[in-house]
């Protein structure tokens, strides 16, 4: 979002933990947010995609749905009597370009079921992933694809 | 129904943090020990933060709550991700039942183009 | 009904921060201890919320928020310390 946004953004959010909305701890709040903007403007990405608020609840609304099964897939792991995984390392070859796509998908690999992603590749193409159940890569990159690299497109590229 | 459905919350919670530990314990790997310890961590600390949200029933105490929660989300997954980069890199250790291992083939390719691209250097 | 689940949720992560601790203490590999010290970390920071509610002070949320930032940055020098085995350069 533009900076300006993002100022407006930040204050409205130290009002809520504040708990009192007057004016004066919104003009504070404006104050450190134009503060942290000033120390933190190098590293902001900055992007243009401001309406694309609807592709953004569709993206969280599949991260949620992984993260469910992504926890009753190890609480099975875990609980189950005999140990029975097969982990391996593959490569996952990502359609996103920009660095805050890549980085939201390899964030989002991390919490989802049964993938871990290791390390990306120097070109930024592949993400290394670690898995528990090398039985059907296929299956793990479709449903990376399918669950969330789609949404992320969608969102931010 | 707004207590019950806390503690609820904190229950799922916790029980959701001792199964990453469980998971510590009972995994062969550092790369499974950090599936469980990531996902259900994270997940867990999500339910006890909303949990105590839901009891205390105000706007500070819920607007830290999903700040603490965005950020643990946000930071969870880079934490994984330089620890096992950094845990590969000190020697890979991978457990006995490991069958793929495409990662390790990539460092070896960018290993041996760096030794041929100093060579031309030299020269 | 908050209370009886308050205490059986901090019997629950009694536990668990026993288990990790003997992660930690067993660990075969120095990754091992350092997995073992973030989940500890989280851990504690789940005790914290659990006793803001045994103790109705809200003031520990906020430790809580405190807590995990530093606790980030904590496991962010342990792994640069893992991968260059030094920490300031």
């Amino acid at each position: 979002m533009p900076l300006a946004t993002l100022a407006f953004t930040i204050a409205t959010i130290w009002i809520f933990l504040h708990g009192s909305a007057t004016p004066g701890h919104f003009f504070v709040g404006l104050i450190m947010a134009l503060l942290i903007i000033r120390f933190l403007k190098k590293s902001y990405y900055q992007d243009r995609t401001f309406f694309r608020i609807g592709s953004y609840f569709r993206y969280l609304r599949s991260f949620t749905w992984e993260l469910l099964v992504a926890n009753v897939q190890v609480l099975k792991i875990v609980l189950a009597p005999k140990l029975s995984i097969r982990p391996g390392i593959i490569p996952y070859k990502t359609v996103c370009k920009t660095p805050l796509g890549v980085t939201m998908l390899a964030n989002s690999i991390t919490l989802t079921p049964g993938t871990l992603s290791i390390d990306v590749s120097d070109d930024d193409e592949t993400i290394f992933v670690h898995t528990l159940d090398i039985d059907h890569p296929d299956e793990v990159a479709e449903g990376i694809r399918e669950g969330l690299e789609e949404p992320i497109v969608g969102a931010v590229e | 129904m707004s207590d019950a459905l806390a503690a609820i919350l904190l229950l799922g919670g916790s029980f959701f943090m001792l199964v990453a530990s469980i998971g510590l314990i009972r995994l062969p790997d550092v790369y499974c020990r950090m599936h469980a310890a990531t996902k259900a961590t994270t997940f867990g600390m999500g339910g006890i933060l909303l949990g105590a949200s839901l009891i205390f029933q105000s706007t500070t105490v819920t607007t830290q709550a999903l700040l603490a929660i965005f950020f643990l989300f946000l930071t969870a997954p880079v934490a994984a991700h330089l620890i096992s980069r950094a845990a590969y890199k000190r020697g890979p250790d991978l457990c006995a039942e490991t069958t793929h291992d495409e990662y390790g083939k990539y460092l070896e390719g960018r290993k041996s183009e760096e030794e041929s691209s100093d060579q031309y250097g030299d020269a | 009904m908050i209370e009886l689940a308050v205490q059986i949720s901090l019997v629950m992560m009694g536990a668990s921060v026993l288990l990790a601790f003997i992660r930690l203490a067993k660990g075969p590999t120095t990754s091992d201890r350092v997995v073992a010290a973030d989940t500890l970390a989280t851990n504690v920071l789940g005790v914290i919320a659990l006793f803001a509610i045994q103790t109705h002070n809200k003031l520990f949320i906020i430790a809580v928020l405190a807590l995990a930032i530093l606790s980030f940055v904590g496991t962010t020098v342990y792994a640069k310390f893992l991968e260059r085995g030094k920490i300031i350069e």
